[in-house]
Protein backbone atom coordinates (compact mmCIF):
# COMPACT_ATOMS: atom_id res chain seq x y z
CA UNK A 1 0.00 0.00 0.00
CA UNK A 2 2.68 2.51 1.00
CA UNK A 3 4.51 1.45 -2.14
CA UNK A 4 1.66 2.50 -4.43
CA UNK A 5 1.29 5.80 -2.56
CA UNK A 6 4.95 6.45 -3.09
CA UNK A 7 4.80 5.71 -6.80
CA UNK A 8 1.76 7.94 -7.15
CA UNK A 9 3.65 10.70 -5.38
CA UNK A 10 6.57 10.18 -7.71
CA UNK A 11 4.28 10.32 -10.69
CA UNK A 12 2.83 13.59 -9.44
CA UNK A 13 6.29 15.06 -9.02
CA UNK A 14 7.17 13.96 -12.54
CA UNK A 15 3.96 15.57 -13.88
CA UNK A 16 4.85 18.78 -12.11
CA UNK A 17 8.37 18.84 -13.49
CA UNK A 18 7.05 18.35 -17.03
CA UNK A 19 4.38 21.00 -16.44
CA UNK A 20 6.93 23.55 -15.25
CA UNK A 21 9.31 22.69 -18.09
CA UNK A 22 6.59 23.30 -20.69
CA UNK A 23 5.45 26.62 -19.25
CA UNK A 24 8.96 27.90 -18.54
CA UNK A 25 9.93 27.14 -22.16
CA UNK A 26 6.95 29.08 -23.47
CA UNK A 27 7.66 31.98 -21.12
CA UNK A 28 11.32 32.12 -22.20
CA UNK A 29 10.30 32.05 -25.86
CA UNK A 30 8.14 35.09 -25.24
CA UNK A 31 10.35 37.05 -22.86
CA UNK A 32 13.81 36.41 -24.25
CA UNK A 33 13.35 37.90 -27.77
CA UNK A 34 11.68 40.99 -26.30
CA UNK A 35 14.34 41.54 -23.64
CA UNK A 36 17.16 40.93 -26.14
CA UNK A 37 15.54 43.34 -28.60
CA UNK A 38 15.12 45.97 -25.91
CA UNK A 39 18.71 46.08 -24.64
CA UNK A 40 20.17 45.61 -28.12
CA UNK A 41 18.32 48.72 -29.28
CA UNK A 42 20.62 50.82 -27.06
CA UNK A 43 23.84 49.37 -28.51
CA UNK A 44 26.06 51.24 -30.95
CA UNK A 45 26.60 49.54 -34.33
CA UNK A 46 29.97 47.97 -33.57
CA UNK A 47 28.75 46.36 -30.36
CA UNK A 48 25.82 44.82 -32.19
CA UNK A 49 28.11 43.36 -34.85
CA UNK A 50 30.77 42.08 -32.44
CA UNK A 51 28.83 41.00 -29.35
CA UNK A 52 25.36 39.91 -30.38
CA UNK A 53 24.33 38.69 -26.93
CA UNK A 54 26.13 41.10 -24.61
CA UNK A 55 24.45 43.95 -22.77
CA UNK A 56 25.31 47.43 -24.08
CA UNK A 57 28.65 48.72 -22.81
CA UNK A 58 28.13 52.28 -24.03
CA UNK A 59 24.34 52.61 -24.18
CA UNK A 60 23.12 55.22 -26.65
CA UNK A 61 19.80 56.72 -27.67
CA UNK A 62 21.13 57.50 -31.17
CA UNK A 63 19.33 54.50 -32.68
CA UNK A 64 16.00 55.86 -31.52
CA UNK A 65 16.74 59.41 -32.62
CA UNK A 66 17.80 58.32 -36.11
CA UNK A 67 15.08 55.69 -36.56
CA UNK A 68 12.43 58.20 -35.52
CA UNK A 69 13.69 60.74 -38.09
CA UNK A 70 14.69 58.48 -41.00
CA UNK A 71 11.68 56.21 -40.67
CA UNK A 72 9.11 59.02 -40.18
CA UNK A 73 7.86 56.88 -37.30
CA UNK A 74 6.26 59.79 -35.45
CA UNK A 75 4.14 60.63 -38.45
CA UNK A 76 3.14 56.98 -38.95
CA UNK A 77 2.32 56.58 -35.27
CA UNK A 78 -0.09 59.51 -35.54
CA UNK A 79 -1.63 57.97 -38.66
CA UNK A 80 -2.04 54.68 -36.81
CA UNK A 81 -3.76 56.50 -33.95
CA UNK A 82 -6.16 58.15 -36.40
CA UNK A 83 -6.96 54.84 -38.14
CA UNK A 84 -7.42 53.07 -34.82
CA UNK A 85 -9.53 55.76 -33.16
CA UNK A 86 -11.98 56.36 -36.00
CA UNK A 87 -12.38 52.75 -37.08
CA UNK A 88 -13.01 51.67 -33.48
CA UNK A 89 -15.55 54.45 -32.96
CA UNK A 90 -17.22 53.62 -36.27
CA UNK A 91 -17.45 49.90 -35.58
CA UNK A 92 -18.94 50.44 -32.14
CA UNK A 93 -21.51 53.09 -33.04
CA UNK A 94 -22.68 51.38 -36.24
CA UNK A 95 -22.71 47.86 -34.83
CA UNK A 96 -24.60 48.85 -31.68
CA UNK A 97 -27.23 50.73 -33.71
CA UNK A 98 -27.66 47.76 -36.06
CA UNK A 99 -27.68 45.27 -33.20
CA UNK A 100 -30.38 47.24 -31.39
CA UNK A 101 -32.55 47.28 -34.51
CA UNK A 102 -32.00 43.55 -35.10
CA UNK A 103 -32.61 42.54 -31.49
CA UNK A 104 -35.42 44.84 -30.39
CA UNK A 105 -37.18 46.57 -33.28
CA UNK A 106 -39.58 43.89 -34.44
CA UNK A 107 -41.03 45.39 -37.60
CA UNK A 108 -43.70 43.67 -39.66
CA UNK A 109 -41.41 43.11 -42.68
CA UNK A 110 -39.38 39.99 -41.95
CA UNK A 111 -36.05 41.31 -43.14
CA UNK A 112 -34.03 40.97 -39.91
CA UNK A 113 -33.01 37.30 -40.38
CA UNK A 114 -31.95 38.01 -43.97
CA UNK A 115 -29.85 41.05 -43.07
CA UNK A 116 -28.41 39.41 -39.96
CA UNK A 117 -27.25 36.39 -41.95
CA UNK A 118 -25.89 38.69 -44.65
CA UNK A 119 -23.63 40.27 -42.03
CA UNK A 120 -22.71 36.90 -40.50
CA UNK A 121 -21.66 35.72 -43.96
CA UNK A 122 -18.87 38.28 -43.69
CA UNK A 123 -17.24 36.07 -41.06
CA UNK A 124 -16.50 33.50 -43.78
CA UNK A 125 -14.90 36.00 -46.13
CA UNK A 126 -11.14 36.35 -46.06
CA UNK A 127 -9.55 39.72 -46.59
CA UNK A 128 -7.81 38.50 -49.73
CA UNK A 129 -11.14 37.95 -51.47
CA UNK A 130 -11.96 41.68 -51.40
CA UNK A 131 -8.46 43.11 -51.64
CA UNK A 132 -8.05 43.49 -55.40
CA UNK A 133 -11.47 44.99 -56.25
CA UNK A 134 -11.27 47.27 -53.21
CA UNK A 135 -7.84 48.52 -54.29
CA UNK A 136 -8.97 49.14 -57.90
CA UNK A 137 -12.20 50.77 -56.70
CA UNK A 138 -10.39 53.11 -54.29
CA UNK A 139 -7.91 54.16 -56.95
CA UNK A 140 -10.72 54.93 -59.39
CA UNK A 141 -12.69 57.12 -56.97
CA UNK A 142 -9.59 58.71 -55.42
CA UNK A 143 -9.99 57.14 -51.99
CA UNK A 144 -6.66 55.33 -52.04
CA UNK A 145 -4.05 56.82 -49.68
CA UNK A 146 -6.63 58.83 -47.72
CA UNK A 147 -7.59 58.36 -44.07
CA UNK A 148 -11.16 57.51 -45.03
CA UNK A 149 -9.91 54.97 -47.58
CA UNK A 150 -8.50 52.81 -44.80
CA UNK A 151 -10.95 53.65 -41.99
CA UNK A 152 -14.00 52.52 -44.02
CA UNK A 153 -12.56 49.04 -44.78
CA UNK A 154 -11.53 48.63 -41.14
CA UNK A 155 -15.09 49.43 -40.09
CA UNK A 156 -16.61 47.08 -42.68
CA UNK A 157 -14.35 44.21 -41.63
CA UNK A 158 -15.10 44.75 -37.96
CA UNK A 159 -18.88 44.91 -38.42
CA UNK A 160 -19.85 41.22 -38.85
CA UNK A 161 -18.39 40.02 -35.57
CA UNK A 162 -19.42 43.18 -33.69
CA UNK A 163 -23.01 42.84 -34.93
CA UNK A 164 -23.02 39.16 -33.98
CA UNK A 165 -21.85 39.88 -30.42
CA UNK A 166 -24.01 43.00 -30.08
CA UNK A 167 -27.22 41.37 -31.30
CA UNK A 168 -26.78 38.32 -29.07
CA UNK A 169 -26.13 40.59 -26.10
CA UNK A 170 -29.00 43.02 -26.65
CA UNK A 171 -31.43 40.12 -27.17
CA UNK A 172 -30.77 39.26 -23.53
CA UNK A 173 -31.96 42.68 -22.30
CA UNK A 174 -35.55 42.26 -21.04
CA UNK A 175 -38.23 43.83 -23.29
CA UNK A 176 -40.03 45.11 -20.19
CA UNK A 177 -37.36 47.77 -19.60
CA UNK A 178 -37.78 49.10 -23.13
CA UNK A 179 -41.59 48.89 -23.06
CA UNK A 180 -41.89 50.86 -19.84
CA UNK A 181 -39.59 53.57 -21.18
CA UNK A 182 -41.72 53.73 -24.33
CA UNK A 183 -44.87 54.10 -22.22
CA UNK A 184 -43.18 56.99 -20.39
CA UNK A 185 -42.86 58.66 -23.77
CA UNK A 186 -39.23 57.96 -24.65
CA UNK A 187 -38.32 57.80 -28.35
CA UNK A 188 -36.38 54.87 -29.80
CA UNK A 189 -33.29 57.05 -29.98
CA UNK A 190 -33.60 57.85 -26.28
CA UNK A 191 -34.13 54.18 -25.46
CA UNK A 192 -30.99 53.36 -27.42
CA UNK A 193 -28.84 56.09 -25.86
CA UNK A 194 -30.12 55.98 -22.28
CA UNK A 195 -30.94 52.31 -21.77
CA UNK A 196 -29.32 50.03 -24.36
CA UNK A 197 -25.86 51.61 -24.51
CA UNK A 198 -25.28 51.81 -20.73
CA UNK A 199 -26.41 48.21 -20.22
CA UNK A 200 -24.20 47.08 -23.14
CA UNK A 201 -21.05 48.47 -21.55
CA UNK A 202 -19.33 45.06 -21.12
CA UNK A 203 -19.81 44.17 -24.78
CA UNK A 204 -18.66 47.65 -25.83
CA UNK A 205 -15.46 47.21 -23.81
CA UNK A 206 -14.83 43.86 -25.52
CA UNK A 207 -15.48 45.33 -28.97
CA UNK A 208 -13.20 48.28 -28.25
CA UNK A 209 -10.32 45.99 -27.32
CA UNK A 210 -10.83 43.79 -30.38
CA UNK A 211 -11.11 46.75 -32.69
CA UNK A 212 -8.18 48.73 -31.24
CA UNK A 213 -5.82 45.75 -31.44
CA UNK A 214 -7.11 44.80 -34.87
CA UNK A 215 -6.65 48.25 -36.39
CA UNK A 216 -3.38 49.03 -34.63
CA UNK A 217 -1.76 45.76 -35.79
CA UNK A 218 -3.36 45.47 -39.23
CA UNK A 219 -0.84 45.26 -42.03
CA UNK A 220 -2.02 44.03 -45.43
CA UNK A 221 -4.81 46.54 -46.12
CA UNK A 222 -2.69 49.45 -44.91
CA UNK A 223 0.20 48.18 -47.04
CA UNK A 224 -1.94 48.02 -50.20
CA UNK A 225 -4.29 50.96 -49.68
CA UNK A 226 -1.82 53.63 -48.51
CA UNK A 227 1.37 54.99 -50.03
CA UNK A 228 2.13 58.15 -48.03
CA UNK A 229 -0.36 57.88 -45.16
CA UNK A 230 1.27 54.71 -43.87
CA UNK A 231 0.42 53.13 -40.57
CA UNK A 232 3.13 52.22 -38.07
CA UNK A 233 3.45 48.50 -38.97
CA UNK A 234 3.74 49.37 -42.68
CA UNK A 235 6.28 52.10 -41.92
CA UNK A 236 8.37 49.68 -39.87
CA UNK A 237 8.16 47.01 -42.56
CA UNK A 238 9.25 49.46 -45.27
CA UNK A 239 12.02 50.66 -43.00
CA UNK A 240 13.37 47.10 -42.66
CA UNK A 241 14.13 46.82 -46.38
CA UNK A 242 16.60 49.51 -47.47
CA UNK A 243 18.22 49.83 -44.05
CA UNK A 244 18.50 46.11 -43.29
CA UNK A 245 22.14 46.39 -42.21
CA UNK A 246 21.44 49.27 -39.83
CA UNK A 247 20.56 46.80 -37.11
CA UNK A 248 20.47 49.37 -34.31
CA UNK A 249 17.87 51.48 -36.14
CA UNK A 250 15.86 48.36 -36.91
CA UNK A 251 15.84 47.30 -33.28
CA UNK A 252 14.78 50.77 -32.16
CA UNK A 253 11.97 50.82 -34.73
CA UNK A 254 10.74 47.40 -33.60
CA UNK A 255 10.71 48.53 -29.96
CA UNK A 256 8.72 51.62 -30.93
CA UNK A 257 6.26 49.38 -32.78
CA UNK A 258 5.87 46.87 -29.94
CA UNK A 259 5.90 49.16 -26.90
CA UNK A 260 2.34 50.56 -27.11
CA UNK A 261 0.75 47.11 -27.36
CA UNK A 262 2.95 45.69 -24.60
CA UNK A 263 1.91 48.56 -22.36
CA UNK A 264 -1.74 48.07 -23.30
CA UNK A 265 -1.39 44.35 -22.50
CA UNK A 266 0.34 45.02 -19.18
CA UNK A 267 -2.58 47.24 -18.13
CA UNK A 268 -5.52 45.25 -19.50
CA UNK A 269 -4.29 41.69 -19.99
CA UNK A 270 -7.46 40.16 -18.49
CA UNK A 271 -9.82 42.19 -20.68
CA UNK A 272 -7.65 41.62 -23.77
CA UNK A 273 -7.50 37.87 -23.20
CA UNK A 274 -11.27 37.74 -22.74
CA UNK A 275 -11.92 40.00 -25.71
CA UNK A 276 -9.79 38.04 -28.17
CA UNK A 277 -11.25 34.67 -27.21
CA UNK A 278 -14.89 35.62 -26.66
CA UNK A 279 -15.95 34.40 -30.11
CA UNK A 280 -14.69 30.89 -29.47
CA UNK A 281 -15.84 30.72 -25.86
CA UNK A 282 -19.37 31.95 -26.45
CA UNK A 283 -19.86 29.87 -29.60
CA UNK B 1 -51.86 55.42 -44.00
CA UNK B 2 -50.80 57.09 -40.82
CA UNK B 3 -47.13 58.06 -40.98
CA UNK B 4 -46.89 59.03 -37.35
CA UNK B 5 -48.17 55.68 -36.14
CA UNK B 6 -46.04 53.67 -33.78
CA UNK B 7 -45.34 51.02 -36.42
CA UNK B 8 -44.06 53.47 -39.03
CA UNK B 9 -41.89 55.21 -36.43
CA UNK B 10 -40.43 51.84 -35.66
CA UNK B 11 -39.81 51.07 -39.34
CA UNK B 12 -38.14 54.45 -39.91
CA UNK B 13 -35.93 54.00 -36.82
CA UNK B 14 -35.04 50.51 -38.03
CA UNK B 15 -34.00 51.79 -41.43
CA UNK B 16 -32.00 54.71 -40.03
CA UNK B 17 -30.22 52.45 -37.55
CA UNK B 18 -29.37 49.67 -39.99
CA UNK B 19 -28.65 51.67 -43.16
CA UNK B 20 -25.21 53.16 -42.36
CA UNK B 21 -23.68 49.80 -41.41
CA UNK B 22 -25.39 48.06 -44.32
CA UNK B 23 -24.22 50.59 -46.90
CA UNK B 24 -20.58 50.44 -45.74
CA UNK B 25 -20.72 46.65 -45.55
CA UNK B 26 -22.20 46.22 -49.03
CA UNK B 27 -19.80 48.75 -50.54
CA UNK B 28 -16.60 47.42 -48.97
CA UNK B 29 -17.34 43.69 -48.71
CA UNK B 30 -20.44 42.86 -50.74
CA UNK B 31 -19.53 44.56 -53.99
CA UNK B 32 -15.82 43.55 -54.01
CA UNK B 33 -16.59 39.89 -53.40
CA UNK B 34 -18.86 39.76 -56.44
CA UNK B 35 -16.44 41.91 -58.43
CA UNK B 36 -13.64 39.54 -57.46
CA UNK B 37 -15.54 36.59 -58.87
CA UNK B 38 -16.20 38.58 -62.04
CA UNK B 39 -12.55 39.64 -62.41
CA UNK B 40 -11.42 36.04 -62.04
CA UNK B 41 -13.47 35.07 -65.09
CA UNK B 42 -12.19 37.90 -67.30
CA UNK B 43 -9.10 39.51 -68.76
CA UNK B 44 -9.02 42.83 -66.97
CA UNK B 45 -7.28 45.91 -68.35
CA UNK B 46 -6.59 48.49 -65.62
CA UNK B 47 -6.03 51.38 -68.00
CA UNK B 48 -9.25 51.03 -69.97
CA UNK B 49 -11.17 49.46 -67.06
CA UNK B 50 -12.42 46.84 -69.53
CA UNK B 51 -12.96 43.21 -68.65
CA UNK B 52 -13.11 40.64 -71.45
CA UNK B 53 -14.84 37.37 -70.58
CA UNK B 54 -12.41 34.43 -70.53
CA UNK B 55 -14.34 31.75 -68.66
CA UNK B 56 -12.20 29.53 -66.48
CA UNK B 57 -8.89 30.34 -68.21
CA UNK B 58 -7.18 31.65 -65.05
CA UNK B 59 -8.35 28.69 -63.01
CA UNK B 60 -6.96 26.19 -65.52
CA UNK B 61 -3.73 28.16 -65.67
CA UNK B 62 -3.52 28.11 -61.88
CA UNK B 63 -4.10 24.36 -61.55
CA UNK B 64 -1.42 23.68 -64.16
CA UNK B 65 1.20 25.75 -62.29
CA UNK B 66 3.58 23.94 -59.96
CA UNK B 67 3.72 27.17 -57.90
CA UNK B 68 0.03 26.72 -57.06
CA UNK B 69 0.58 23.19 -55.78
CA UNK B 70 3.58 24.34 -53.74
CA UNK B 71 1.49 27.12 -52.19
CA UNK B 72 -1.36 24.68 -51.55
CA UNK B 73 1.02 22.23 -49.91
CA UNK B 74 2.47 24.94 -47.64
CA UNK B 75 -1.01 26.20 -46.76
CA UNK B 76 -1.97 22.65 -45.81
CA UNK B 77 1.16 22.40 -43.64
CA UNK B 78 -0.03 25.52 -41.83
CA UNK B 79 -3.52 24.03 -41.42
CA UNK B 80 -2.05 20.77 -40.07
CA UNK B 81 0.28 22.59 -37.65
CA UNK B 82 -2.68 24.62 -36.41
CA UNK B 83 -5.17 21.77 -36.06
CA UNK B 84 -2.80 19.02 -34.84
CA UNK B 85 -0.20 21.22 -33.12
CA UNK B 86 -1.73 24.34 -31.62
CA UNK B 87 -4.98 22.69 -30.51
CA UNK B 88 -3.47 19.68 -28.64
CA UNK B 89 -0.63 21.71 -27.10
CA UNK B 90 -3.12 24.41 -26.16
CA UNK B 91 -5.20 21.73 -24.46
CA UNK B 92 -2.22 20.34 -22.53
CA UNK B 93 -1.33 23.83 -21.30
CA UNK B 94 -4.94 24.49 -20.30
CA UNK B 95 -5.14 21.16 -18.48
CA UNK B 96 -1.96 21.93 -16.51
CA UNK B 97 -3.47 25.27 -15.44
CA UNK B 98 -6.85 23.69 -14.69
CA UNK B 99 -5.37 21.00 -12.44
CA UNK B 100 -3.14 23.67 -10.82
CA UNK B 101 0.04 21.68 -11.51
CA UNK B 102 2.13 24.86 -11.60
CA UNK B 103 2.25 28.03 -9.53
CA UNK B 104 2.37 31.55 -11.02
CA UNK B 105 -0.50 30.50 -13.29
CA UNK B 106 -1.55 34.04 -14.17
CA UNK B 107 1.99 34.94 -15.16
CA UNK B 108 2.45 31.82 -17.29
CA UNK B 109 -0.93 32.20 -18.96
CA UNK B 110 -0.13 35.84 -19.69
CA UNK B 111 3.22 34.98 -21.27
CA UNK B 112 1.81 32.22 -23.50
CA UNK B 113 -1.02 34.46 -24.66
CA UNK B 114 1.06 37.61 -25.20
CA UNK B 115 2.40 36.97 -28.75
CA UNK B 116 -1.09 36.91 -30.27
CA UNK B 117 -1.65 40.55 -29.26
CA UNK B 118 1.41 41.78 -31.17
CA UNK B 119 1.69 42.92 -34.78
CA UNK B 120 2.56 39.81 -36.81
CA UNK B 121 4.72 41.81 -39.19
CA UNK B 122 6.81 43.20 -36.36
CA UNK B 123 7.04 39.75 -34.75
CA UNK B 124 8.15 38.34 -38.12
CA UNK B 125 10.88 40.95 -38.50
CA UNK B 126 11.98 40.38 -34.89
CA UNK B 127 12.37 36.63 -35.44
CA UNK B 128 14.23 37.27 -38.68
CA UNK B 129 16.67 39.45 -36.73
CA UNK B 130 16.95 36.78 -34.00
CA UNK B 131 18.10 34.25 -36.61
CA UNK B 132 20.31 36.71 -38.55
CA UNK B 133 24.10 36.85 -38.19
CA UNK B 134 23.81 39.44 -35.36
CA UNK B 135 20.81 37.69 -33.79
CA UNK B 136 20.52 36.19 -30.34
CA UNK B 137 19.80 32.64 -31.55
CA UNK B 138 22.77 32.62 -33.90
CA UNK B 139 25.09 33.95 -31.21
CA UNK B 140 23.80 31.46 -28.68
CA UNK B 141 24.49 28.61 -31.08
CA UNK B 142 27.96 30.08 -31.78
CA UNK B 143 28.70 29.80 -28.08
CA UNK B 144 27.34 26.28 -27.88
CA UNK B 145 29.22 25.04 -30.97
CA UNK B 146 32.24 27.19 -30.09
CA UNK B 147 32.33 28.35 -33.72
CA UNK B 148 32.30 32.17 -34.14
CA UNK B 149 31.49 31.86 -37.85
CA UNK B 150 28.38 29.69 -37.41
CA UNK B 151 25.26 30.86 -39.29
CA UNK B 152 21.75 29.46 -39.35
CA UNK B 153 20.76 28.29 -42.80
CA UNK B 154 17.28 27.07 -42.02
CA UNK B 155 15.35 30.08 -43.32
CA UNK B 156 17.23 29.94 -46.63
CA UNK B 157 17.01 26.16 -47.00
CA UNK B 158 14.42 24.83 -49.42
CA UNK B 159 13.94 21.69 -47.33
CA UNK B 160 13.80 23.27 -43.89
CA UNK B 161 12.39 26.79 -44.32
CA UNK B 162 8.85 25.74 -43.35
CA UNK B 163 10.14 24.50 -39.96
CA UNK B 164 10.83 27.95 -38.44
CA UNK B 165 7.56 29.17 -39.94
CA UNK B 166 5.62 26.34 -38.28
CA UNK B 167 7.50 26.93 -35.05
CA UNK B 168 6.65 30.64 -35.03
CA UNK B 169 2.98 29.81 -35.71
CA UNK B 170 2.91 27.40 -32.76
CA UNK B 171 4.51 29.96 -30.48
CA UNK B 172 2.09 32.71 -31.50
CA UNK B 173 -1.30 30.98 -31.56
CA UNK B 174 -1.16 28.19 -28.98
CA UNK B 175 -2.11 30.68 -26.24
CA UNK B 176 -5.45 31.33 -27.91
CA UNK B 177 -6.42 27.65 -27.78
CA UNK B 178 -5.12 27.37 -24.23
CA UNK B 179 -7.37 30.18 -22.99
CA UNK B 180 -10.46 28.81 -24.75
CA UNK B 181 -9.88 25.28 -23.41
CA UNK B 182 -9.27 26.64 -19.93
CA UNK B 183 -12.51 28.62 -19.96
CA UNK B 184 -14.38 25.47 -20.99
CA UNK B 185 -12.63 23.26 -18.43
CA UNK B 186 -13.56 25.72 -15.69
CA UNK B 187 -17.20 25.40 -16.72
CA UNK B 188 -17.25 21.70 -15.81
CA UNK B 189 -19.17 21.32 -12.58
CA UNK B 190 -16.64 20.18 -9.94
CA UNK B 191 -19.31 18.20 -8.13
CA UNK B 192 -19.52 15.82 -11.12
CA UNK B 193 -15.81 15.06 -10.72
CA UNK B 194 -16.16 14.71 -6.96
CA UNK B 195 -19.07 12.31 -7.38
CA UNK B 196 -17.06 10.22 -9.83
CA UNK B 197 -14.15 10.12 -7.38
CA UNK B 198 -16.42 8.98 -4.54
CA UNK B 199 -17.67 6.24 -6.87
CA UNK B 200 -14.04 5.15 -7.13
CA UNK B 201 -13.32 6.34 -10.65
CA UNK B 202 -9.63 6.68 -11.45
CA UNK B 203 -7.94 9.87 -12.64
CA UNK B 204 -7.66 8.47 -16.17
CA UNK B 205 -11.29 7.37 -16.11
CA UNK B 206 -12.45 10.85 -15.08
CA UNK B 207 -10.29 12.38 -17.79
CA UNK B 208 -11.71 10.12 -20.50
CA UNK B 209 -15.36 9.95 -19.37
CA UNK B 210 -15.98 13.39 -17.89
CA UNK B 211 -13.50 15.89 -19.23
CA UNK B 212 -12.99 14.81 -22.85
CA UNK B 213 -16.71 14.47 -23.72
CA UNK B 214 -17.46 17.91 -22.30
CA UNK B 215 -14.95 19.44 -24.71
CA UNK B 216 -16.07 17.88 -28.01
CA UNK B 217 -18.14 20.91 -28.97
CA UNK B 218 -15.36 23.38 -28.38
CA UNK B 219 -12.88 21.25 -30.34
CA UNK B 220 -15.12 21.61 -33.40
CA UNK B 221 -15.28 25.38 -33.01
CA UNK B 222 -11.54 25.61 -32.47
CA UNK B 223 -10.87 23.46 -35.53
CA UNK B 224 -12.94 25.89 -37.59
CA UNK B 225 -11.00 28.82 -36.12
CA UNK B 226 -7.72 27.07 -36.89
CA UNK B 227 -8.66 26.31 -40.51
CA UNK B 228 -10.07 29.76 -41.21
CA UNK B 229 -7.10 31.43 -39.53
CA UNK B 230 -4.56 29.31 -41.40
CA UNK B 231 -6.05 30.11 -44.78
CA UNK B 232 -6.09 33.83 -43.97
CA UNK B 233 -2.55 34.00 -42.56
CA UNK B 234 -0.27 36.36 -44.44
CA UNK B 235 1.63 38.92 -42.33
CA UNK B 236 3.93 36.62 -40.39
CA UNK B 237 5.22 34.61 -43.37
CA UNK B 238 5.40 37.75 -45.50
CA UNK B 239 7.73 39.39 -42.97
CA UNK B 240 9.63 36.25 -41.95
CA UNK B 241 10.47 34.64 -45.30
CA UNK B 242 8.51 36.61 -47.92
CA UNK B 243 7.63 33.18 -49.34
CA UNK B 244 11.27 32.36 -50.03
CA UNK B 245 13.72 30.80 -50.65
CA UNK B 246 12.27 31.16 -54.18
CA UNK B 247 8.69 30.10 -53.39
CA UNK B 248 9.36 27.29 -50.95
CA UNK B 249 7.45 28.85 -48.03
CA UNK B 250 4.83 30.55 -50.16
CA UNK B 251 1.27 30.00 -48.95
CA UNK B 252 -1.82 30.73 -51.10
CA UNK B 253 -2.23 34.27 -49.75
CA UNK B 254 1.36 35.18 -50.65
CA UNK B 255 0.98 33.52 -54.06
CA UNK B 256 -2.09 35.68 -54.65
CA UNK B 257 -0.28 38.80 -53.44
CA UNK B 258 2.65 38.11 -55.77
CA UNK B 259 0.51 37.79 -58.88
CA UNK B 260 -1.80 40.69 -58.06
CA UNK B 261 0.57 43.27 -56.59
CA UNK B 262 4.00 42.51 -58.02
CA UNK B 263 2.99 41.18 -61.49
CA UNK B 264 -0.20 43.31 -61.58
CA UNK B 265 -2.27 40.45 -62.92
CA UNK B 266 -5.48 41.34 -61.10
CA UNK B 267 -7.62 38.71 -62.83
CA UNK B 268 -5.29 35.87 -61.94
CA UNK B 269 -4.96 37.22 -58.39
CA UNK B 270 -8.75 37.28 -58.09
CA UNK B 271 -8.97 33.67 -59.25
CA UNK B 272 -6.50 32.68 -56.52
CA UNK B 273 -8.48 34.59 -53.89
CA UNK B 274 -11.66 32.80 -55.00
CA UNK B 275 -9.91 29.45 -54.46
CA UNK B 276 -8.88 30.56 -50.95
CA UNK B 277 -12.45 31.54 -50.01
CA UNK B 278 -13.93 28.36 -51.48
CA UNK B 279 -11.43 26.21 -49.60
CA UNK B 280 -12.25 28.00 -46.38
CA UNK B 281 -15.98 27.47 -46.83
CA UNK B 282 -15.61 23.82 -47.95
CA UNK B 283 -13.30 22.90 -45.06
CA UNK B 284 -15.61 24.51 -42.52
CA UNK B 285 -18.64 22.65 -43.90
CA UNK B 286 -16.57 19.44 -43.86
CA UNK B 287 -15.73 19.87 -40.17
CA UNK B 288 -19.44 20.41 -39.42
CA UNK B 289 -20.38 17.25 -41.33
CA UNK B 290 -17.74 15.17 -39.55
CA UNK B 291 -18.97 16.53 -36.25
CA UNK B 292 -22.60 15.59 -37.05
CA UNK B 293 -21.47 12.08 -38.04
CA UNK B 294 -19.56 11.66 -34.80
CA UNK B 295 -21.98 13.13 -32.30
CA UNK B 296 -25.35 12.93 -34.00
CA UNK B 297 -27.46 15.97 -34.85
CA UNK B 298 -26.63 18.28 -31.99
CA UNK B 299 -26.55 22.03 -31.80
CA UNK B 300 -23.16 23.43 -30.88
Amino acid sequence: MSDSVLSEERRNVLFKIVAYAVFISFAILTIFPLVWLFYSSFKPKLEILRHGLALPKNPTLQNYVRAWELGHLGEYAINSLIYTFFSTGGVIILSMMTSFAFAKLRIKYKITPILYNLFLGGLLITLHAILIPLFLFEIRIGLQDTYLGLILPYIAIGLPFAIYLGTEFIKGIPDAIIDSAKIDGASYLQVFLKIILPISKPIIVTLTILSVLGAWNEFLLAFILTSLKRSLPVGIYMFSGPLAIEYGLQFAALVIGLAPVLLFYALFSKQITRGLTVGAIKG
Amino acid sequence: MNFTSEESKKVITYLLFVAPALVIYLLIIGYPIIKSLHLSLTDYNVYTNEAVWTGFKWYTKMFSQSEFWMALKNTMIVVVVSVFGQIPIGFVLAYILYRKLVRFREFFQGMVFLPITLSMVIVGILWLKMFSSVGAVTNLLRLIYNDPEYTIGMLSSKTWAMVPVAFALLWIYTGFYMVVFLANLQRINPSIIEAAMIDGASEVHIFLKVIIPSLSGVVVILTIFAIAGSLKGFDLIFALTGGGPSNYTEVLTLYMYRYAFTYFNYSFGSAISMVIVSMSIVLIILVRIIQRRLTGPKQV
